[in-house]
């Protein structure tokens, strides 16, 4: 794998970060639209978005553990690189679970029914508040204490 | 484009913008932050390549420079009488300065230096202040030392207490709650006895590291302990060498 990196990049991690916030950011939101636009395609497309978002969240993870032990964290940065890796496996056991709870909703098909929908939005915007957390605690990392700036 | 479609697209592309605006003003903002904060970087480091004498100079505390930092770190180096600098700075919570027998020497470049000759008694000395979240670095040469030297934290007693101990080329990572020894990480590390070595151990919440020098050697997690002492504990026979001990207390954020 290390190989296959860039020069420059001191790990996968922050390669792998972007495709689980971006993932699930836009599967909210075309989950969102779905509950007013009653479109198939939207419920499917939301389901994969999840699916997807929590295999990214799996590989952020895994990545994000191998990294914290190769770069150098100062140690005023150690609380919060704590943190970040404890957010971080909050919102992949999170994401697993409803993404887990969402395809047997939709194998159901019982995310159809509107009260569901509405529930399975607010749902999803809890992790979506995980992965801020998670994602502020890791730029805080990087922009105020340094972390993995250079190889 | 069917109207519904366009709609979607359209959505998507702004909402899109506006999420990539608002990660750049976070960005900017926190590069600004960054800008207006002292350096942190390599304090610890800097400590280990400062003489006793040099960091002297910045606090003049007495025998010993305990002022804090503007990174909220303590530094502490050796200067006058071995045994009075020890009674003075830490207490023991086993064995006393006949097994360790402390004597202030010069260094090669003129700096204080610590030189402990520890008997075989284990001996455990620490700082009088009782820390949570904390990181500490010693700066040591091992020299002809045989046995386990353990930077300890948490410490109440002999019986409680976390520790990072280095013995040869291996680290182990643990604590004991109740004289029960519980091992969270050990690995082996490259490091020659008779060069000043940084090792640095931080124990952040529920996570607990290794280092020698920027290097993570041992990595563990397990509940947090109870505030307590900070100091070294000597388990074997020959002379070890301390040239600064630095202790930062972790502000939880």
């Amino acid at each position: 794998m290390e190989t296959l990196l860039p020069d420059w990049a001191p790990n996968i991690h922050p390669m792998i970060i972007h495709f689980p916030i971006v993932l699930w950011t836009v599967a909210v939101f075309i989950d969102s639209l779905s509950l007013f636009l009653t479109k198939n395609w939207l419920r499917s497309m939301a389901m994969t978005l999840y699916a997807l978002g929590a295999l990214g969240g799996l590989a952020a993870y895994l990545s994000g553990k191998q990294a914290i032990d190769i770069v150098s964290v100062p140690m005023q940065g150690e609380l919060t690189a704590g943190s970040h890796s404890d957010w971080g496996l909050y919102t992949l056991l999170y994401f697993g679970l409803y993404a887990a709870i969402r395809l047997f909703l939709f194998w159901k098909q019982w995310d159809r029914q509107k009260p569901v929908g509405i529930i399975l939005v607010l749902s999803s915007l809890v992790g979506m508040g995980l992965i801020t957390k998670t994602a502020d605690l890791g730029g805080k990392l990087v922009y105020k204490y340094g972390v993995g700036i250079k190889k | 484009m069917k109207k519904p479609h366009l709609l979607l697209v359209l959505m998507v592309l702004i909402s899109g913008t506006l999420t990539f605006n608002s990660c750049n003003q976070d960005k900017k903002q926190e590069s600004n932050e960054e800008a207006r904060e002292p350096d942190h970087q390599g304090s610890m480091e800097e400590a280990h390549n400062k003489t006793g004498e040099e960091t002297s100079h910045e606090h003049k505390h007495g025998n010993t420079d305990n002022a804090t930092d503007s990174d909220g770190s303590k530094v502490w180096s050796p200067s006058g009488n071995g045994i009075e600098l020890i009674k003075s700075d830490f207490h023991f919570i086993t064995g006393t300065t006949d097994n360790i027998n402390p004597v202030v020497i010069q260094g090669e470049n003129g700096g204080n230096i610590l030189e402990l000759t520890a008997s075989g008694i284990p001996a455990a000395f620490v700082f009088h202040n009782q820390y949570g979240n904390v990181g500490i670095g010693v700066s040591i040469k091992r020299g002809d030392f045989k046995g386990t030297l353990k930077v300890v934290h948490h410490a109440k007693n002999t019986s409680n207490y976390e520790f990072v101990a280095i013995n040869g080329n291996k680290m182990k990572l643990g604590r004991v709650v109740n004289d029960k020894e519980k091992i969270l990480d050990e690995s082996e590390f490259e490091a020659d006895a008779g060069e000043w070595t940084l090792l640095k151990v931080s124990a952040a919440g529920t996570h607990y590291k290794g280092y020698i020098g920027d290097k993570t050697i041992t990595h563990g997690h397990d509940d947090e302990m109870t505030d307590g002492f900070v100091g070294l504990m000597l388990e074997g026979t020959g002379q070890i060498q301390v040239k600064s001990i630095e202790v930062f207390e972790l502000e939880a954020e």
